[in-house]
């Protein structure tokens, strides 16, 4: 059947097919969905379908976000620095909100800083080929930095010290890492575990938030932080099997921090590796952190009875103290938990 | 007894007329959920009847059901909402065919239900992510309009296979 796109009246009471036509929606909405793509599936694919879709793609503002979403595929047969260049020059400077994992480099962060200076949010998830003094020079020429992401990164305490001096507006940082066990004798050189942290706290102190999964750090490492850094509301402590919160750190942490999560909490909304090597089970090592003990039952628990739609406030239930049920004592809690193993 | 009980608040009732005359009668609360309504009625104060000539009854009457849900989620217990609205979002767009899907979309952001619009360009998104530009067209029919020759050299201009 013919039909004239004059005709289209796209809010008319009408089952029938040739009454919608997608091109025709309005341009914001339109803008909405091209932007949820990605940068890499606007560039490939969405920006070509139609000329009012290329139009819509070439708008500064639709590049605010920079988000180059991969798996770090080396398969995936795409130049994605080339690609991020370009996504970079389309945003004439309004670039806002930038994803870099896994193919960040020196260069490409001095392309990118050297034409956006309105960068909030910086993720550099899995870049192993980001030197210290690229990140510092980038770090330098981001004054308005609110939120930084390092997962699985591996920089000396220098960037930190750079980002207290640049950065008086960052407000959340995510250190993560995959988890590992210090043992006795490593304790000598406990200063060397907690290095990083303690930088944190030394430098950082106007954080908000801060994500550090799998981190090495022992209890030296979690104090200095609470002290440093005043201000936090939300403190990630999934998989950081060498602290021990039975004592009074642990209460420490429930009373100052709004938001925390434990070291055997649900890892299932994060999407990179976080347990360690030899799996979170640690039967053969006598030098067990109790908190590490504990938790990992907790966690076994969850693990069990809830899908991906996972609360973390319903964890401070489940260990009784954080929620503040008197009845329960915490070192109780504990006990009967260690029985169980 | 007293007879006032504060299980009963008075809450204003609010009639939405649909392009096709199709009434509804709304919770004021629920209805402003939708910026357009929530304007209106800042605006005209004591109106009760609010026409709304470009949608029909049938997308209407969901887009109100979406807001009737979201309003009552955010009135129960504290806990555990967005997980509830969630879910049922989910369930909400599953099955959705692409035309109830699309004149939904255009209620909705006539109506400024900025969540809803949210929720359903993410639904449109979900539908284009990993195909190729000629099977997104096929998808959603939509004709290449670009001159003989164009496309050919904008896919140039836009190879990003490492050279």
């Amino acid at each position: 059947m013919a039909y004239s796109s004059t005709e289209v009246s796209p809010v008319e009471s009408s089952p029938k097919e040739e009454r919608r036509n997608w091109v025709e929606l309005p341009r914001d909405v339109t803008a909405s969905i091209l932007s949820r793509l990605g940068a890499i599936e606007i560039l490939t694919s969405g920006q070509m379908v139609c000329k009012a879709w290329l139009e819509i793609c070439k708008d500064p503002l639709m590049w605010r976000t920079i988000d180059m979403y991969n798996l770090g595929d080396p398969d995936l047969g795409l130049d994605l620095e080339k690609m991020c260049r370009h996504a970079v020059d389309r945003s004439c400077g309004e670039l806002v909100d930038i994803n870099l994992e896994y193919f960040a480099t020196d260069e490409l962060l001095q392309y990118i800083t050297d034409r956006s200076n309105q960068i909030k949010l910086l993720r550099l998830a899995c870049c192993y080929h980001v030197s210290d003094e690229g990140l510092i020079e980038a770090i330098g020429k981001l004054p308005l930095l609110e939120e930084l992401d390092l997962t699985l990164c591996s920089f000396s305490v220098e960037p930190f010290k750079a980002l207290g001096r640049s950065c008086s507006h960052l407000k959340s940082l995510k250190l993560n890492c995959q988890a590992y066990r210090i043992s006795i004798e490593d304790l000598d050189d406990e200063v060397e575990f907690n290095d990083e942290v303690i930088a944190i706290g030394e430098n950082l102190s106007e954080l908000r938030h801060l994500q550090l999964i799998g981190n090495g750090m022992t209890n030296m490492g979690l104090e200095a932080i609470l002290d440093g850094c005043p201000n936090l509301e939300s403190l990630d402590l999934r998989r950081c099997l060498n602290i021990d919160l039975r004592g009074n750190l642990g209460k420490r942490c429930a009373e100052q921090i709004k938001h925390l999560r434990l070291p055997g909490d649900s890892i299932k909304d994060y999407r990179f590796v976080a347990d360690p090597d030899d799996g979170l089970l640690d039967e053969d090592n006598p030098f067990c952190f109790a908190g590490a003990d504990f938790l990992l039952g907790e966690y076994l628990e969850l693990e069990d009875g809830n899908d991906d739609a996972y609360d973390y406030d319903y964890a401070y239930d489940d260990c009784g103290y954080l929620s503040g049920i008197d009845s329960l004592d915490y070192d109780d809690f504990t006990a009967l938990n260690d029985d169980d193993f | 007894m007293s007879s006032s009980s504060t299980t009963t608040t008075t809450t204003r009732l609010l009639m939405l007329k649909a392009s096709d005359g199709v009434t509804f009668e709304v919770e004021e609360a629920v209805a402003t959920k939708l910026g357009a309504i929530n304007n209106m009625v800042e605006e005209e104060g004591s109106e009760d009847l609010i026409c709304l000539p470009n949608v029909n009854g049938k997308f209407l009457g969901m887009v109100l059901e979406w807001c009737k849900k979201h309003a009552n989620n955010n009135t129960n217990s504290d806990k555990g909402n967005d997980e509830v609205n969630k879910w049922w979002d989910k369930e909400f767009v599953m099955d959705l065919d692409q035309n109830t899907l699309y004149h939904l979309l255009m209620a909705a952001d006539y109506l400024s239900g900025t969540e809803l619009v949210d929720l359903l360009t993410e639904k449109v998104a979900s539908m284009i992510r990993g195909k190729k530009v000629e099977e997104i067209r096929e998808t959603f029919k939509i004709k290449s309009d670009f001159l003989p020759g164009q496309e050919e050299e904008i896919r140039k201009k836009n190879s990003w296979a490492f050279e």
